[in-house]
């Protein structure tokens, strides 16, 4: 019978049936996720886990985001400074509410952006790296080759990233601020925007800050680098057919990634 | 045959996923004791990778139980089963290798892992093992600048590096390889000298790599089941 001849009833039940089906198939996979998630968690925390082919492995993926990263991070602090601190400074004294940089920026900057484009960054100059890398090892057959050789396969190719990264996204973080505020106080001083010397520009940033402040956006930081190294890899060991294109991997990488960055930035806000 | 108490591995009514050409799955006994070689013939790579994988404890039978070095798989727990991997060299899927990490470092790794001999003594035996297979040393490119035949030898040398005590062997690439037979056969000696044991799984008996072997059970794993194939030597 074809689709326009059924009665109305029974294409709403179909409709039902698909949509029940993809939701179903969507909360598998999401279990799926997290239950990966939590191997890796708790693979951290073992002891034992810290093999030495894992201590190579965190070394070289912190040295990846931490180090290899670092100069774009740096420019990017660099075109951050310029267009929002600077644009912050200028509202604000012409609206006469100087007094409010420091609390502006902490909000905004400390906050919400450096953490959202740090994770961006190490998406970018790390993830899509580990989506290709990790995306052979089903495929190809080397993963069920580390199993053979008793070897734990989360606690080698997972885990030790998901560490480094987020060591890592913490440091490019703080690279970032530095930057970003460095770059702004001096655009702002050459245009005369700011007439205070740079350390009570910092102060002024330091004293708007609370205690939360400092805790929650390194946690933050912290999070979002452990959940791009988490996602990517666990799109990457899903391919376990050579026939899905491996390129295939960066786009769905890069929407999950940004989904799950969002994703956590969204659930630090509405804790505090 | 050895007995289950001596066997080094033991399969003990193990129901094996049908193989090719076989219409049911085929139960299996069998018993590999220290010391001893055996051969046995699959015609499939699929299944010859299926039983390397049911002998490793990667994958459960439905019947029976697979015992290795003294121990039955489904008695122990996840990581007790990743350090009793450890003590087991396997040569398969010499192909495989992971694009990102040169060919020494994926070598070094199950040593590195589950030993914690220094890097240079390790770095030092594999080279040794490396000369042996008939190359200069261990490859330090990825597995891309690396020529095929001599990915065969780096996996042979990650097979047979830290004394194994039972070594497996099932892959088409290291059986067609002549060049490989007396290093092998020679390995496989000095596997048997410390007590332990190799079962090669080959896809003809007549393998030009399998020649050089003198094996203690000389097997056919077909339709009905794992049976002999010819006397051995």
């Amino acid at each position: 019978m074809r689709p326009r001849n059924r009665p109305a009833g029974r294409r709403a039940a179909d409709l039902l049936a698909v949509l029940g089906a993809a939701t179903i198939r969507r909360l598998e996979m999401l279990l799926v996720f997290v239950s990966f998630c939590a191997t890796a968690v708790v693979a951290a925390l073992r002891r034992s886990s810290w093999r030495r082919p894992v201590r190579m492995a965190f070394v070289d993926a912190l040295h990846r985001v931490a180090v290899q990263s670092a100069t774009t991070t740096l420019v990017t602090g660099l075109l951050l400074g310029f267009l929002l601190v600077t644009q912050v400074v200028y509202w604000l004294q012409t609206a006469g509410q100087a007094q409010l940089v420091g609390s502006i920026v902490v909000r905004v900057l400390v906050r919400e952006i450096a953490p959202v484009v740090i994770g961006l960054i190490i998406f970018g100059r790390v993830g899509t790296g580990l989506l290709l890398d990790l995306g052979e090892a089903r495929s190809k057959g080397w993963l069920r080759q580390l199993e053979r050789e008793g070897i734990d396969p989360i606690a080698l190719l997972v885990m030790p990233r998901m560490v480094g990264y987020s060591i890592g996204s913490f440091c490019l973080c703080t690279m970032l601020l530095v930057s970003t505020l460095t770059a702004g106080y001096l655009l702002g001083s050459v245009l005369g925007l700011v007439a205070v010397p740079i350390w009570r520009f910092g102060q002024n940033v330091l004293f708007a800050m609370d205690i939360a402040d400092f805790i929650v956006p390194p946690a933050k930081c912290l999070m979002i680098g452990a959940g791009v190294a988490l996602v990517c890899a666990a799109t990457a060991l899903e391919r376990a057919d050579q026939r899905v294109e491996l390129q295939q991997l960066v786009p769905r990488g890069f929407v999950r990634t940004a989904l799950a960055i969002l994703v956590i930035n969204g659930l630090f806000d509405l804790a505090v | 045959m050895a007995s289950p108490q001596t066997s080094v591995l033991s399969l003990q009514g193990v129901s094996l996923a049908a193989p090719r050409g076989a219409a049911s799955a085929v139960a299996l006994d069998f018993e590999l004791g220290h010391r001893e070689v055996a051969l046995i013939e699959i015609d499939d790579d699929g299944d010859a990778a299926g039983f390397l994988d049911l002998c490793l404890g990667l994958v459960q039978p439905r019947h029976g139980e697979v015992s290795c070095l003294g121990r039955t798989w489904s008695a122990q727990t996840y990581h007790e089963m990743l350090a009793h991997r450890g003590r087991i060299g396997t040569l398969v899927g010499t192909q495989a290798w992971p694009a990102h990490l040169p060919v020494a470092e994926v070598t070094l790794a199950p040593r590195l892992y589950h030993t914690e001999q220094p890097v240079d003594e390790a770095i030092a035996a594999a080279t040794e093992l490396a000369r042996h297979f008939g190359l200069p040393g261990l490859p330090a490119g990825g597995p891309e600048t690396v020529h095929l035949d001599d990915l065969v030898r780096a996996a042979c040398v990650r097979a047979f590096l830290g004394a194994p005590e039972l070594v497996l062997i099932a892959d088409a690439a290291v059986d067609g390889m002549a060049q490989l037979g007396v290093a092998l056969a020679q390995s496989i000696g000095a596997v048997q000298d410390r007590g332990g044991s190799v079962l090669w799984l080959v896809d003809a008996l007549g393998a030009p790599a399998a020649r050089f072997v003198s094996a203690d059970h000389v097997l056919h794993l077909g339709d009905r089941g794992l049976g002999r194939a010819r006397s051995g030597p």
